[in-house]
């Protein structure tokens, strides 16, 4: 009586398990799920000279310091094409067409992980601008100075 | 009166110093900090697949070539950033595009050894005239056979234009040429695409590779017992002389990437 209520605790026991085993990891796998990301993303529209866009072009993407594309896809219909980059540095964005020939893009990615803005923009001033902003400072000063020393004498 | 004149010219004076700070600042980017470790750069010239292999051209003639010589000047590898050091390997390669067979590797023109690290990605380069010897006055010469209509025409195709590219943007293909790693080495690459000059039937008829180049039909003009012979001067006055060479001012490249090109000898006569 009490191996008999034994080999059914152990059925039952090894019944539970064999239905974990074929269960659980079926149920992971066709669980899905999404997360929308609207921070960080850069995106391309590639287009020909005349205008016409780059649908379905072939487009690899290399990360900073690294020769080798980290990233092949495509643009869309639309000539689009999208990535999140995971570090800063200059990211390479090449879209090829069919023929051959294709395009290069660097984007510098700031430490914020977005595309900087104003890099490589020179200073903007020209020697005569300068020299007209030094001659205004030098004029507001003396002018000050004339405007103290004429109240000191009233 | 007075008062107003002094606080207007303080006024000008604080702006004029806001300006100038906000404006004067260079961005992280630009910065470049110089690791330790000298390595070595390879200038290379590539005439792809069309050089070595052959093509068929737009008008369906077979193109091969014996030898396909440019000259090309001072070819120079610099990081695009305001401070950016630059690495040139001077003087003048007249360097064969065909030489070493079909399966042949892009032709070493020469290196420069303790160049510090960085990202050398783009490339510029002169193509100009040999200035002594076989084919002296010439830039670019093309040697070859063309095959069609049952028949086979030697040609050889002399060219004096000279021109300066420049591949800013780098190089384009599926491995990034020009990045130099401390204490290591890299290649970068002169690519000529002479697809350009005669067309490519692969191509549709409407794809600027067939619309902007002259095709085997233009030399065959000059054809004299069976043989084409010919130098850029005695084709100057043929109709499509100004599409031959515009399309010799797109020859240069990164890879698949266009360079831009400048101080044409030509420019003076025909419009870009």
């Amino acid at each position: 009586m009490k191996g008999q209520h034994k080999r059914k605790v152990l059925r039952y026991f090894t019944g539970v398990v064999l239905l974990l085993i074929l269960t659980v990891p079926y149920g992971f796998t066709h669980g899905t799920k999404y997360e929308l990301l609207t921070d960080g993303i850069i995106g391309v529209k590639a287009m020909y000279d005349t205008g016409e866009v780059m649908a379905d072009a072939r487009v690899l993407i290399f990360a900073p310091g690294e020769a080798e594309a980290s990233i092949i896809t495509r643009t869309d219909s639309r000539g689009i094409v999208c990535f999140k980059p995971d570090k800063s540095g200059t990211w390479v964005l090449q879209v090829l067409e069919d023929t051959g020939h294709g395009m290069r893009i660097n984007l510098k990615v700031d430490e914020a992980l977005t595309l900087a803005e104003g890099v490589n923009k020179s200073a903007g001033f020209t020697w005569l601008q300068k020299a007209v902003l030094a001659l205004c400072v030098v004029w507001g000063f003396t002018g000050t100075a004339l405007f103290m020393y004429s109240r000191r004498k009233r | 009166m007075k008062r107003l004149t002094s606080f207007l010219i303080m006024l000008l004076a604080v702006v004029s110093f806001s300006h100038a700070g906000g404006s004067g600042e260079r961005a992280e980017g630009s910065k470049s900090e110089t690791p330790t470790g000298l390595g070595k750069i390879v200038f290379t010239a590539n005439g792809e697949d069309f050089v070595r292999k052959g093509f068929i051209d737009k008008n369906g003639w077979h193109i091969s070539f014996d030898k396909l010589f440019v000259n090309i000047v001072n070819p120079t590898a610099y990081i695009p950033v305001e401070d950016g050091r630059e690495v040139v390997l001077e003087g003048s390669y007249w360097t064969d595009l065909a030489a070493g067979g079909p399966d042949a590797e892009p032709i070493v023109l020469g290196e420069v050894h303790d160049v510090p690290p960085g990202n050398y990605q783009s490339l510029r380069f002169g193509i100009g005239r040999k200035e002594s010897g076989e084919y002296e006055g010439y830039s670019i010469v093309m040697v070859g056979e063309a095959s069609g209509e049952g028949r086979v025409v030697p040609f050889v195709i002399k060219v004096d234009e000279e021109m300066d590219f420049d591949g800013k943007e780098g190089y384009v293909g599926e491995e990034l040429k020009g990045l130099l790693p401390p204490g290591g080495g890299t290649e970068v690459e002169m690519t000529f695409h002479f697809d350009h000059l005669f067309g490519d039937i692969e191509a549709p008829p409407d794809d600027h590779i067939n619309t902007g180049s002259v095709g085997f039909d233009f030399f065959r003009k000059f054809e004299k017992n069976g043989r084409v012979d010919v130098s850029q001067q005695e084709m100057k006055r043929a109709e499509g002389y100004a599409t031959l060479i515009r399309a010799v001012w797109t020859l240069g490249h990164l890879g698949e990437g266009h360079c831009e090109c400048t101080n044409q000898s030509s420019a003076g006569e025909i419009e870009g």
